[in-house]
């Protein structure tokens, strides 16, 4: 493409600095999902480092090899727990991304995936309406029962059945309000803190018994829980995919309608959002205006699972006798360092059993939107996943993450297992509730 | 085959006087055969030299120890000389601190024991003929005893050596220190080769601490498959005996230190050496006990157990040593052999074994898959016993267990060429020994595959 | 490269598993060592059959093939030096049969060290040999190099648990070295397999000795005001005829570097920390490792500490074991010596690495076992300054003599490799490295199956000899005719 180096552009690329912790010992390359499955070196945390320090240092050039295996990577950060070194693989692997996207031809999917993520990232999750009304299909397919049962007829491997699969099933006794949600509902008993709920897109708009159960469950622990008004999508999904300009209007909009509300902490009870908005700073570092409020911002930022475990939970759990395992979602327990506090919780219930997944801090293969650009890897690692899931036998498998939600429930489905899949803060309300009934 | 008016020409390019006298030479015969010329070199170098001036002159060289294994079949045809490494004794370097001893191959083992003894170490290895043979040749016949189950096999203890080859050269591989893969690890080779490539002239070994404290415990069953069972069910356990021995009823009388044997029915007696702390020791005894009456239970059948000091464990185990790699010769003996199994077959060899004769004794290793079989007949030493051993090696073959003789008098010997074991590659030892010493000075025709 | 020899490759593997293409070549130019060369293809065979086929090609049309299992050598074995053909065993990573009542499994080449162990945990048993790198290198590549790790102390190297080897000779056949069972008939053919750094064949399965899992372990860790007085408790342990299942010593420098990433508790004002493993039965655990304690307390320990749960184990031997990698925090590369000295020797070889390291300006943290005298200095450089890089890698050739002088090794367990071959000649005399070329020849006669490895050059010892890039084949093994490709 006319006017761009083939090297790095701009400020916002791989850092020399970071590149450099790297010291190639590949202790990464087994936590890495799509080194475990393929088996080559390119798609391995050590193979992308390599690739990107010889940009850097002009060894090679952008091409369409470094594109190809950037965007292969889950962007799950497992590798980063293993690093002895410590290299930022996430951050290495956003500015990746976006130095490839300033080479347009260099698109590593088909045209027809690139005309579908132009449309999605650029003009449908900036605008909340056009999102709320493109999602209605999918709500209604999921709230209306019997509907989803429609597509059991077409077989397992169908696109349009695994779209189905992946849709949110919700618990018959939580059923969500038709109703938006209260801009604040107050603390039952005493206050303890008053606490801002992210509502993002996605959880919005197919999540929203999550949501309602996050508030039950906050308010229940003495949190005054505003939703506050102008707040949008976080910005994870452009971030992730290199598409940094707009992820940087999504997080301005964010801190603003945050910023107003004086909060002790911003719950998230999405991952991948957290993840994201705990590195606002880092997105927004060159933004005169916003560096500073970006990063206050962001130093609130709690997910919800984190900010439960550091209160001391109030009492008042029924006994709730159903056997639970978790599944580690990646940008929680790898992005954000959390995997005792979501266990903690759920052993808090009485009666629960809780037992653990088999390599629970692997990914799933959800990946954000990783299922719908490489299909068929998705798939193989959600089976080994699945697999594992199963060997369990517990009733719910729960998480703290929509994507992996989604592709836990379409996996299971696939299997016709009747295993139901929760947000953590779900089953936390549901023991609540049964108390109160 | 050597000229022996070379003999005074030899001693100018070497500068070593051989032993020539019939009757000196005599004293150095390998399974019957006489050398024309004895050697006893002080060092590596003039074995070197030695050796490099016989193979010109075309000789067959048999490397001699304590000769303790001289009735390996089958016998030397003949043999112009012997290379006597009983001078290249002595002990080089000991640390230990560093757990290293460094040793020329002549020193008699029990010599480098005392040393040990006399830190509180001790080299990890229960051959036999501990009192006579040389380190050298325990290392070349690879004569690993029981205590290799708790401390390694002799391969895994020695780290370093200096041989003389054929060509003239000395080399030295591996290292002094206990670990190091610098280069290719090329003493393995000389353990088990027979002296076949080259002289081992010094070797460096690990040594252990000697234990806290010591105990036997001796568990007789009536049944074979019990026996082995508990064997293996101690082997797979968390308590690390030092060493496991199995022995049919002829063969445990020969441990006279246990009280002569079995009675009562109890036909199998199974010795556990338990080695620690006094409390790991307890809690070994307490274990082993139970597995053992579980075993047998299992097969309904009975087991008596008795726990053994540690004086008298280590006196049995001069006698158990021996029946490992067999009883010297004696002219009663037909063979002795050693099988190698997987240990879960142990019980199957045994077996097999025994239906060889009323005169067949079985000592075994059952924790590490290892059957000494000696077959004994007073009376009838008959012409028909080597086509009846290697009827039984190649039943072993069948069932994928491999068969070495051991030792056998010279009229049966010479009818026992090593069995070839069906997957060993034996293109790779031929190419092998024609690098290491091509004119094939070092004891031919008489290693696996006839090498 | 001919094309006629990617075109057997690919009749041999099939073609979606053969690679030529030099962007992906490019990630198979390096391992965990400091050397770097591309290979002109890449190849990844599915059983021995495959790879006697790759090999058969390979040696036909004589070009030179180099096994390359996790990469995570130390020593640049799995370098294609002289490009050619990359043979990975990534697809060979199968778990074929656990024998519980013998104590063996039988696994292929790519299979992953740690996994093994995972495997068989729920018998009760396990695979001893633990390099430091072991949750992502492969068993292939431990046999290739005779891996250590931190418990050889007590339980020994690669080649104590490997009971066979099924292997692609450079002739192109399937042979068996070993077998399953403890001993094999004649020449030990096996010992010398295992640590010939992939210059004797490539080996296609494994048989492996599993060993039971001790029933306690306790770990305990010793803080030192000094790495003399910390040498001098190793030796009195061993004096006192202890032998810890693992003994292991930690600089001060290594000790900040790993506590900025594990934060395992070690503290960085100390001048050496000493963690030893004991394990066995209960009954003797505590007062074995009571023993060391009291040892080091003798010696001059400031604080004597037993983990006190396995999670506390856990995090300090995920400190020792990142220690390499965690030097990425202090300088953009690191050059890992391998050195071994009797262990005696320990305070007088570290006082001159000091020094080394002072005459070169370069800064080295020190991480060794020290109950095995292996040292493990770990020189820190930047890759991208070259006189830094000659610097690094003379410093590292004079730690190497240092150790020989003492009587010592230049490699305890990462291996020759490219790093080390021109040092082979400080150890060795030309009459050993002559017997060790007569072994070679004896499996390798063409020299194709990865040339040049292990043997020294005509460089000396020291002499910047970093391989960044391909090179043409050496004589004797290059054909007369000229290369092939």
């Amino acid at each position: 493409m006319p006017g761009v180096s083939p090297g790095y552009s701009g400020p916002e690329r791989p850092a020399l600095a970071d590149l450099d912790l790297c010291t190639r010992c590949g202790l990464c390359e087994q936590a890495c999902p799509t080194y475990r499955l393929l088996g080559f070196e390119p798609d391995s945390p050590r193979g992308r480092i390599f690739l990107m320090k010889q940009v850097a240092l002009g060894e090679a050039e952008i091409n369409q090899h470094l594109a190809d295996h950037l965007y292969r990577c889950l962007g799950c950060r497992a590798c980063e727990t293993v690093c002895p070194a410590g290299v930022p693989f996430g951050r290495l692997l956003e500015y990746g991304r976006f130095q490839v996207e300033q080479h347009r031809d260099l698109a590593p999917h088909s045209k027809g995936w690139m005309i579908f993520r132009q449309l999605a990232f650029r003009l449908v999750l900036p605008r909340r309406w056009l999102f709320r009304a493109l999602m209605w299909p999918s709500r209604a397919i999921a709230s209306v029962p019997g509907f989803a049962a429609a597509f059991d007829t077409l077989p397992r491997g169908n696109r349009l059945r695994r779209l189905v699969d992946m849709l949110p099933r919700r618990d018959k006794h939580v059923e969500p309000s038709a109703s938006a949600m209260p801009p604040v509902t107050p603390a039952i008993g005493r206050r303890r803190a008053v606490v801002g709920l992210l509502l993002g897109c996605v959880m919005d708009s197919l999540f929203r018994h999550t949501h309602e159960a996050t508030v039950r469950v906050l308010a229940r622990n003495g949190c005054d829980v505003r939703v506050p008004t102008g707040q949008w999508c976080c910005g994870a999904l452009n971030v992730h995919a290199g598409e940094r300009a707009i992820a940087k209007d999504l997080a301005r909009a964010n801190i603003d309608a945050f910023g107003r509300a004086p909060l002790d902490a911003i719950i998230v009870n999405s991952a991948g959002c957290g993840a994201v908005m705990k590195e606002y700073g880092e997105l927004l570092k060159d933004d005169s205006e916003y560096a500073q409020p970006a990063l206050a911002f962001a130093a609130r930022v709690k997910d919800v699972t984190e900010f439960l475990a550091e209160t001391s939970l109030v009492s008042g759990f029924a006994k709730l006798p159903i056997a639970v395992t978790y599944q580690d979602a990646c940008h929680l327990v790898h992005g954000q360092g959390i995997s005792h506090q979501p266990r903690a919780l759920l052993q808090a219930i009485p009666g629960l059993r809780y037992i653990e997944l088999r390599n629970a801090s692997q990914c799933c293969g959800a990946a954000g939107v990783y299922s719908l650009t490489h299909p068929h890897l998705a798939q193989a690692i959600l089976d080994e996943k699945i697999e594992a899931v199963l060997e369990t036998s517990a009733d719910v498998v729960a998480t703290a993450n929509p994507g992996c939600s989604m592709q836990l429930q379409a996996g299971l489905a696939q299997r016709g297992s009747r295993m139901r899949v929760r947000h953590v803060v779900e089953i936390l309300d549901e023991a609540y509730a049964a108390r109160s009934r | 085959m050597l000229n022996l008016p070379f003999a005074a020409d030899l001693r100018k390019h070497t500068g070593s006087r051989p032993r020539v006298r019939p009757d000196e030479c005599a004293r150095y015969s390998v399974g019957g055969c006489t050398p024309k010329l004895v050697f006893s070199p002080h060092n590596a170098r003039e074995a070197a030299r030695i050796v490099s001036a016989l193979r010109q002159e075309g000789a067959a060289v048999i490397i001699r120890g304590a000769g303790t294994a001289q009735w390996r079949p089958p016998p030397p045809v003949s043999i112009d000389a012997v290379l006597d490494m009983t001078r290249c004794d002595g002990i080089v370097e000991y640390a230990p601190a560093d757990l290293t001893v460094t040793v020329g191959a002549g020193t008699k083992f029990s010599d480098l024991q005392s040393a040990l003894r006399a830190q509180g170490q001790f080299f990890p290895c229960d051959p036999s003929h501990a009192a006579e043979g040389t380190i050298g040749g325990i290392l070349s016949g690879r004569r690993d005893g029981a205590l290799r189950q708790r401390f390694g096999a002799l391969r895994d203890n020695v780290l370093g050596m200096h041989v003389s080859l054929s060509d003239g050269s000395t080399a030295f591989s591996g290292a002094r220190v206990v670990k190091s893969v610098a280069g290719y690890d090329i003493p393995k080779l000389f353990v088990g080769a027979r002296g076949t490539l080259g002289a081992i002239a010094d070797v460096t070994l690990k040594v252990a601490p000697l234990p806290q404290a010591e105990a036997g415990l001796v568990a007789t069953f009536e049944r074979l498959e019990p026996a082995c069972q508990a064997a293996l069910d101690v082997a797979s356990s968390p308590l690390f005996p030092s060493a496991t021995t199995l022995h049919d009823a002829r063969s445990a009388h020969r441990v006279r230190s246990l009280g002569g044997g079995l009675h009562d029915g109890h036909a199998w007696m199974l010795v556990l050496r338990l080695g620690g702390t006094r409390g790991a020791i307890a809690r070994q005894a307490d274990g082993i006990t139970r597995i053992c009456k579980a075993a047998s239970a299992a097969a309904a059948s009975g087991v008596r157990i008795e726990m053994v000091a540690q004086a008298q464990v280590q006196h049995a185990w001069a006698d158990i040593a021996e029946l490992a790699c067999g009883a010297a010769y004696s002219p009663a003996t037909v063979a002795g052999m050693k099988v190698i199994s997987q240990p879960s077959h142990v019980a199957a060899v045994m077996a097999r074994a025994l239906s060889l004769g009323p005169d067949t004794e079985c000592t075994a290793h059952p924790a590490v898959g290892l059957t000494f079989v000696h077959v004994r007949a007073d009376a009838h030493v008959s012409t028909a016993a080597p086509s009846g051993l290697r009827a039984f090696a190649n039943a072993c073959e069948a069932h994928g267990w491999s068969v070495e003789f051991l030792f056998a008098p010279p009229q049966i010997g010479e009818h026992l060429l090593p069995a070839l074991p069906l997957r060993a590659p034996i293109a790779l030892m031929r190419k092998l020994k024609a690098a290491f010493d091509p004119s094939g000075t070092f004891d031919p025709g008489r290693f696996l595959g006839g090498i | 490269m001919q094309e006629a020899l990617i075109q057997r490759l690919r009749s041999a593997v099939g073609h979606e598993h053969v690679t030529a293409r030099p962007d992906d070549l490019r990630n198979y130019a390096y391992d965990g060592s400091i050397d770097r060369a591309a290979p002109e293809a890449v190849v990844f065979p599915a059983d021995a059959a495959q790879v006697a086929a790759v090999v058969r090609a390979c040696e036909e049309l004589r070009c030179p093939y180099v096994a390359r299992g996790a990469g995570t050598g130390l020593s640049g074995g799995a370098i294609a030096e002289f490009g050619g053909v990359l043979i990975s065993t990534a697809r060979m990573r199968r778990i074929l049969d656990i024998d519980a009542a013998n104590r063996t499994a039988l696994v292929e080449p790519g299979v992953v060290n740690a996994h093994i162990s995972a495997a068989v945990a729920t018998l009760g048993l396990r695979f001893v040999p633990d390099p430091s790198s072991q949750s992502a290198c492969t068993i292939g590549g431990n046999v290739a190099e005779n891996a250590g790790g931190l418990h050889c102390l007590a339980y020994g190297v690669t080649s104590n648990h490997v009971l066979g080897c099924e292997i692609v000779t450079p002739q192109g056949e399937i042979v068996w070295l070993g077998g399953r069972e403890n001993e094999t008939a004649g020449y030990d053919l096996l010992g010398v397999f295992i640590g010939s750094e992939g210059t004797l064949g490539i080996a296609t399965k494994i048989a492996v000795k599993l060993t039971p899992q001790p029933e306690t372990t306790r770990t305990l860790l010793a803080v030192f005001d000094s790495v003399d007085d910390a040498s001098k408790a190793v030796s009195d342990i061993i004096a006192a005829g202890i032998i810890p299942a693992a003994l292991e010593m930690m600089d001060r420098l290594s000790t900040q570097a790993i506590e900025a990433y594990v934060h395992a508790g070690f503290p960085t004002d100390a001048g050496a920390i000493l963690i030893a493993d004991v394990d066995g039965l209960q009954e003797s655990v505590g007062e074995t490792a009571a023993a060391i304690g009291d040892v080091c307390r003798r010696d001059g320990a400031r604080e004597v500490r037993l983990a006190k749960d396995e999670a506390e184990r856990e995090r300090i031997w995920r400190g020792r074991k990142s220690a390499f990698g965690a030097m990425g925090r202090f300088s953009p590369s690191y050059y890992v010596q391998d050195g071994v000295i009797p262990r005696t020797k320990l305070p007088e070889v570290l006082a001159e690495v000091e020094a080394i390291g002072r005459r070169y300006g370069l800064l080295i943290a020190n991480v060794f076992h020290a109950g095995d005298g292996n040292i493990h200095p770990l020189i820190a450089f930047d890759e991208k300054v070259p006189a830094q890089v000659d610097a690094a890698i003379a410093a590292g050739a004079d730690i190497l003599r240092a150790c020989v002088a003492r009587g010592g090794s230049i490699s305890g367990e990462h291996g020759i490799g490219i790093e080390k071959r021109d040092c082979m000649n400080v150890q060795y005399a030309p009459s050993d490295l002559a017997l060790m070329a007569k072994l070679k020849a004896v499996f390798n006669p063409g020299g194709l199956c990865n040339p040049a490895k292990m043997f020294p050059t005509s460089r000396r010892c020291g002499e910047s000899a970093r391989t960044l890039q391909r090179a043409d084949l050496p004589e004797g093994i290059a054909p007369a005719a000229g290369p092939a490709f």
